[in-house]
């Protein structure tokens, strides 16, 4: 009772805060959506074609998949600051490190996709005459959707959730509510909790509505 | 309906590993149109390298495969698979796509009027015994693996191809289902005539279907000819052992009774067979009435022959003679 007694009151206060600073928090949440959709669209374009392209070759999926895989282990915050040298400061460093981190779910799940689809399937397309493109598009892609779809919602998560750094690098969003309240701890609290609370909102969001484009999906690649 | 032939075809590999397609040395075989010619020999054999090599999936080394007057290579690889057949072991159904959608690809691809699409799918899944009112909308998965197989080969005879290749199709199928799939292909190949390359490691289901049999070993082959022949006189060991032709009774179900059907005689025997059985129907039959001889009626039943247990008895045991009478 007291947790959900704690939780309700920060919420409204939350509420309360949104409703007094309706621009700023407009403001900071365009750039935070703006951030981690950029992010998530320059890593598809990238890393879908590239993880096609990896699912043919057994060598070449698993140096892509190994060397992608120690790049991961350098946190996200790293990233960011490995980016100041180049991109200075602002927006852009920010969506270039959210960018990376949205790859290596995209590209592993593109590759796994992909390299689910029984041989015999390609076989069977490939041996009634469709050509590369239509095997590609009408039978490896509608089934490996499922799967590329499940890397798409790992990536959006992270980069919802990790977009919160960019204020570190002055890329704004939400993040910056967390950075002014942690600056101030006494008066900034409800200021630390709108940060929080909007970016948790978000994540869920987009959890539930790339979880159900994946449950369709899966209904088309499987029916029934 | 054209023939197929292959004239010195080779097929090498580089590399080997469990992975590498086995290869094919020199083969020059001539496919009649309008027959089924079974590819028989064990695992390894270079059966299935043939086979698709008549599709392109596989390209030869050297040597030409030809489809008619054409050389197979002066076509488009997607061309060419467009117009023949395929089907293989593994069903390949797109289990996304519904039976009529499966069925419907290849018309699809060669860009066919709908309705002429959809006419042709309601053909052929009466031609399979799948009624298409209870199956057109269903999924593969929802399907057993003997009505799977039923849409495959419906799906390869879409385009109404003269040219069928089937790779081990009833292969993973239990042997009540395979059997029924047998005769459902005899019955379906006595309709439409298309010329069929049929690869198997079962010496049964290949003495059942084939007008020819084409027996491989190491990429070679090493016999062609009718399933009599190849019974009553093996070219070598390795044919006679896998065919096991020392089986009386195996060659004995190959031969129809007409071969060694003398005329009718003057007090029928009770003991009926039909003019289309063979020598083993004939046997049990006077093996179970214990009787000398046996009466060849036509439907109608007119006696219009008669078999000793003799005469049966002394041809079986001299195919040789026989593999000429009976063919």
């Amino acid at each position: 009772m007291h947790l959900f007694h704690g939780i309700a009151s920060a919420v409204g206060g939350v509420l309360q805060y949104i409703r007094a600073n309706p621009d700023d928090f407009r403001a900071k949440l365009d750039t935070h959506l703006e951030l981690s959709l950029f992010a998530l669209l320059i890593a598809f374009v990238i890393c879908f074609p590239l993880g096609v392209a990896i699912s043919r070759s057994r060598i070449a999926s698993f140096w892509a998949l190994n060397l992608v895989g120690i790049a991961r282990a350098v946190p996200s915050i790293a990233i960011l600051f490995l980016a100041y040298p180049f991109l200075g400061l602002g927006f852009r460093p920010a969506l270039l490190a959210l960018a990376v981190l949205a790859s290596p779910p995209i590209l592993f799940n593109t590759n796994a996709g992909f390299r689910n689809v029984d041989p015999a399937l390609r076989e069977a397309a490939y041996g009634m005459g469709m050509t590369t493109a239509q095997v590609l598009r009408r039978i490896e892609l509608p089934l490996a959707l499922p799967v590329i779809l499940a890397g798409v919602r790992t990536a959006a998560v992270e980069v919802i959730a990790s977009a919160t750094l960019a204020t570190f690098i002055g890329g704004g969003g939400l993040g910056d509510y967390i950075n002014e309240g942690l600056g101030n701890l006494t008066v900034g609290q409800n200021v630390l909790l709108v940060g929080v609370v909007s970016v948790s909102v978000l994540t869920l969001v987009a959890q539930l509505l790339l979880g159900g484009l994946e449950l369709w999906a899966r209904r088309v690649a499987v029916p029934q | 309906m054209p023939d197929i032939r292959f004239e010195r075809v080779t097929k090498a590999y580089g590399g080997s590993g469990p992975d590498t397609p086995a290869a094919v040395h020199d083969v020059t075989l001539a496919i009649p149109e309008g027959d089924l010619v079974v590819l028989l020999g064990p695992s390894g054999c270079g059966k299935t390298t043939m086979l698709r090599m008549v599709n392109r999936l596989i390209e030869p080394t050297s040597g030409q495969i030809y489809i008619g007057e054409r050389e197979i290579h002066e076509i488009p690889a997607t061309d060419l698979r467009r117009h023949i057949g395929y089907v293989i072991q593994q069903t390949g159904l797109f289990p996304h796509y519904t039976v009529e959608q499966n069925v419907a690809v290849v018309p699809k691809l060669l860009g066919w009027p709908r309705e002429k699409t959809q006419e042709r799918v309601q053909e052929l899944l009466e031609l399979v015994d799948l009624p298409p009112d209870q199956f057109r909308g269903r999924y593969p998965r929802q399907l057993s693996g003997g009505q799977q197989q039923r849409v495959g080969i419906a799906r390869a005879m879409a385009a109404d191809p003269t040219v069928m290749l089937m790779d081990e199709p009833f292969g993973a199928i239990d042997a009540i289902t395979r059997a029924d799939l047998q005769n459902e292909l005899k019955r379906i190949q006595a309709q439409v005539h298309k010329t069929i390359v049929f690869v198997t490691h079962d010496v049964e289901e290949a003495l059942k279907l084939a007008d020819r049999i084409a027996v491989m070993r190491t990429g070679q082959v090493v016999q062609y000819d009718t399933p009599l022949v190849l019974l009553s006189r093996p070219a070598d060991e390795f044919v006679s052992s896998l065919l096991g032709a020392r089986d009386i009774l195996r060659r004995m179900s190959l031969i129809p009774v007409a071969s060694i059907m003398e005329a009718p005689g003057e007090n029928p025997s009770h003991v009926t067979v039909a003019p289309d059985a063979n020598l083993r129907d004939v046997l049990s039959a006077l093996v179970a009435a214990g009787a000398q001889e046996a009466a060849v009626r036509d439907g109608a039943g007119q006696a219009v022959g008669r078999v000793t247990l003799a005469r049966l008895l002394a041809d079986a045991a001299h195919p040789e003679q026989l593999a000429t009478a009976g063919s």
